[in-house]
């Protein structure tokens, strides 16, 4: 058995946590636990459920005749030869997994290829066990190191091999494999991408979810509405792989803290956001990703909608008469925010998403407030600016999705818990790929960017027929929260939910197919915009012609920019090797993401605003543009005038500036940029923190594309002096 | 100078916008007809920020709008003394 001494354990490689080291190094020699207890191995076989069975060639003719419909007389031939095999090898250790690998083999060499499909097995590799257990998961920045991390990663990718070998077709998955397309979330692939809903929903109806060991009538007091929300948070995140967004959350919560102190409402603001930033104990250790959509006016839409208040009963007002209510909640929410938590580090959840629009600029107080937010943007960095001009209304959530409203929304709005939103997945083309296979010709790039998005449209169709399927064991499923009825209609409302098709590349993309990057010159950026307007084109047409609603979005690409870059290193060499950006010996090569211009494009703020805001229009599901802030710390009426400037003179659909940090976990001091030792008390033992593709998290999470995005960002210094500004000095940052 | 004309299917002013461009080219004058139905003229649209149609608009060597009608269909001779094509 293990002695001690075999309790220390070592990662593979010795330590690190790179892939690609010998599985030998620095492992401890194997102890054979069972040597000379077991007297005739090729009579026992370890079984998949924990029992040691004696061997029986039956089975593997059950299994193959039930599994694969081939015929009983080839089951028995293959079955006796994988019983010759073991004999003849003097297996030691029989376990089913071995015995159905080898009959696997069998199947092969009788040219049954499918019927090995349906009979192989799904599972992980020891030496990625081990590897998943010791370290870290870098996919998602977001996913932290510990045991209830490992479950996740382990059960993902039992089922990503599920999702591609028979939720997709084989060109869909093979295409996913090549990188070609992303299919994001494979390892959740029975759970849709994300949800957007309103408060109202856990006011009107308590928290009554399927299965629930207890049910909860209406909140009726603001703390336990908090309390219901989380949990209904929690519960939406085990069936959504992604985001989880909630709308107006400021002006759905006014009924509750109506004549409420100042005191009162801080210490509300603070529970929101600490319990949102603190939830690391649902699944995979991970917080929710979560997303508060918050607006200083009352929407136009909400104004005469009636107020639902504690115990889930109208209050005889509408939420029109609650403005003084809403805006005492966000401003102390932004309060919170610019304390930052119990170090003075940013929070990195739940994500404020602040509504601007024209009736902004003409509600009370807009100018302080805007200077309120804009010197939290500036300190730490939380603010999201999401811009909604002319009659445009929206929920925003993930990393920059959001769910324009449409004319039945509108009319939903009456009735705001019926206000729900998904999006059921999310693929992604590799842009660049594209032009590396046109080669240089125009039209061969259009042909081959069609396929790829009907390519994307079947992943989507397959996707929603795996999902449907589960969804129509009811309430009794695996799904059962979302087909929970409570208004008439199940939670996930099916006709409403949207199919992503995003991109990632856009920039070299053109520089592959026309020599330079997008903001080197007008023609360039004009060819980027002619790809995407193509892909926008596109995109209605497969809508039309499948009757599903297919939109653009800016993928957010945190490992998928990664990704196709290494894959592209691979099969496009040498010309990708111009095109990826990183350094291509220390591995940390990426794409730019979607359609921005490049992080090391040395151009101000208001040209980065003003260009990446040209594609926003053309994509419908969301868009973001970053300004990275490194250690700068602009004026708040600097950031205030610039937001403005946004609204009324750009097609920019959300911005969000970015400061870096440093935490000393010796001191517990918290300084502006990222250092390799606290500036304070000059300890080593730090984290650096800044917004990866869309949220807050420590750098040391990151995967290597996005350590080799970050080295290269450029910060926009002059624009970010501390002097008091005027416009003139906001636009010298050009 | 260069006009720019965009135009969609189905838009009720678009006929008459289309008409005006071809009296400016008759008169030699430059122009570009975008339709909205393609990723060019999508693309070109965006770029300029046209938000209706038709849209007529004076570019100069620059790409830089000098005059623009949107959403209303000028006189030619209107859009050239904008130009100072006459």
């Amino acid at each position: 058995m293990f002695g001690p001494e075999d309790l220390i354990l070592t990662p593979p490689g010795g330590g690190q946590c790179e892939p690609g080291l010998p599985v030998e190094a620095g492992l401890p020699a194997e102890p054979d636990l069972f040597a000379g207890e077991t007297t005739d191995m090729a009579l026992f076989v370890r079984t998949s459920d924990d029992q040691v069975v004696t061997w029986n060639r039956a089975r593997i003719v059950d299994a193959l005749v039930r599994e694969t419909s081939i015929d009983r007389a080839t089951a028995d031939a293959i079955s006796l030869e994988v019983e010759r095999v073991i004999t003849t090898a003097r297996i030691r250790k029989l376990t089913a997994a071995l015995v159905r690998e080898l009959v696997d083999a069998k199947l092969v060499e009788y040219g049954l290829e499918s019927a090995r499909r349906k009979h192989m097995r799904l599972g992980v590799p020891l030496y990625d066990v081990e590897r998943l257990i010791l370290c870290q998961n870098k996919e998602n920045a977001n996913i932290p190191h510990g045991p209830e991390a490992t479950n996740l990663t382990l059960a993902e990718s039992i089922k990503k091999d599920y999702a591609l070998h028979e939720v997709f077709s084989e060109d869909v998955s093979d295409a996913h494999m090549r990188g070609a397309i992303h299919l994001h979330d494979l390892g959740f692939i029975d759970r849709p991408y994300c949800s957007g809903q309103s408060l109202e929903y856990v006011k009107k109806f308590g928290l009554a979810m399927p299965n629930s060991l207890a049910v909860a009538k209406p909140a009726k007091h603001a703390e336990v509405l908090l309390a219901h929300m989380v949990k209904f948070s929690a519960a939406l995140q085990s069936h959504f792989a992604g985001a989880i967004g909630w709308d107006a959350v400021n002006l759905f919560f006014a009924p509750y803290i109506e004549g409420m102190s100042d005191a009162g409402i801080h210490q509300l603001a603070q529970m929101i956001i600490f319990e949102y930033s603190q939830q690391a104990v649902a699944r995979g250790g991970q917080a929710i990703f979560s997303d508060i959509n918050l607006y200083w006016e009352i929407p136009r839409h909400f104004e005469t909608v009636p107020a639902i208040g504690p115990g889930g009963k109208y209050t005889g007002k509408s939420y029109g008469e609650y403005g003084e209510w809403a805006r005492k909640l966000v401003w102390a929410l932004f309060d919170v925010y610019m304390e930052g938590d119990g170090m003075g580090r940013p929070f990195f959840f739940p994500k404020p998403l602040v509504h601007i629009t024209e009736k902004f600029f003409h509600t009370e107080g807009h100018r302080d407030f805007l200077t309120h937010i804009a010197r939290c943007s500036a300190k730490m960095g939380n603010t999201y600016y999401v811009f909604d001009r002319g009659e445009t209304a929206k929920i925003s959530e993930c990393c920059r999705l959001s769910f324009k409203l449409e004319k039945q929304d509108f009319e939903d709005a009456r009735e705001p818990w019926k206000m729900r939103y998904s999006a059921l997945q999310n693929v992604t083309i590799n842009l660049p790929r594209i032009a590396y296979e046109a080669k240089g010709s125009e039209s061969e790039l259009f042909r081959v960017l069609a396929e790829r998005m009907d390519t994307a449209a079947r992943a989507h169709m397959q996707k929603r027929y795996f999902i449907e399927r589960l969804l129509s064991f009811g309430e009794d499923g695996p799904l059962a929260l979302l087909t929970m009825d409570r208004d008439g209609a199940p939670y996930l409302r099916m006709n409403r939910a949207s199919y992503l098709i995003g991109m990632v590349g856009l920039n070299e993309m053109v520089k592959v197919h026309t020599g330079h990057e997008m903001h080197e010159g007008t023609p360039y950026l004009k060819y980027g915009l002619k790809v995407i307007a193509q892909m926008k084109l596109l995109t209605e047409r497969l809508a039309e012609k499948h009757g599903m609603r297919f939109v653009l979005e800016q993928t957010p690409a945190e490992s998928t920019a990664h990704r196709f870059a290494k894959l592209d290193l691979r099969y496009h060499s040498p010309a990708s090797g111009h095109a990826v950006k990183g350094d291509i010996s220390k591995g940390t090569v990426y794409y730019t993401n979607s359609t921005y211009i490049p992080v090391s494009a040395p151009v101000g703020p208001i040209t980065r605003v003003r260009t990446e805001g040209l594609f926003h229009p053309m994509i419908e599901a969301g868009s973001l543009t970053h300004i990275w802030l490194g250690e700068a710390e602009p004026s708040a009426s600097s950031v205030a005038n610039f937001v403005e400037k946004i609204f009324r003179n750009t097609q920019n659909d959300q911005v969000a500036l970015s400061p870096e940090f440093t935490a000393c976990d010796g001191c517990g001091k918290t300084t502006r940029g990222i250092h390799n030792a606290c500036p304070s008390c000059g300890s080593e033992e730090v984290d650096a923190i800044t917004r990866i593709t869309g949220y807050f998290t420590k750098v040391s999470s990151w995967n290597k594309g996005k350590l080799g995005e970050l080295k290269d960002r450029f910060r926009n210094e002059p624009f970010l002096r501390k002097e008091e500004p005027t416009p003139e000095t906001v636009l010298a940052g050009e | 100078m260069t006009v720019k004309v965009f135009v969609k299917d189905g838009c009720s002013k678009c006929p008459a916008a289309k008409v005006v461009a071809g009296k400016l080219k008759e008169d030699g004058i430059e122009v570009q007809e975008y339709s909205m139905e393609t990723a060019e003229g999508l693309a070109e649209s965006v770029f300029y920020g046209v938000m209706a149609t038709p849209t007529m608009m004076v570019v100069n060597g620059e790409d830089e709008p000098v005059s623009a009608w949107r959403g209303v269909v000028p006189a030619a001779e209107e859009i050239k003394k904008a130009a100072r094509f006459s």
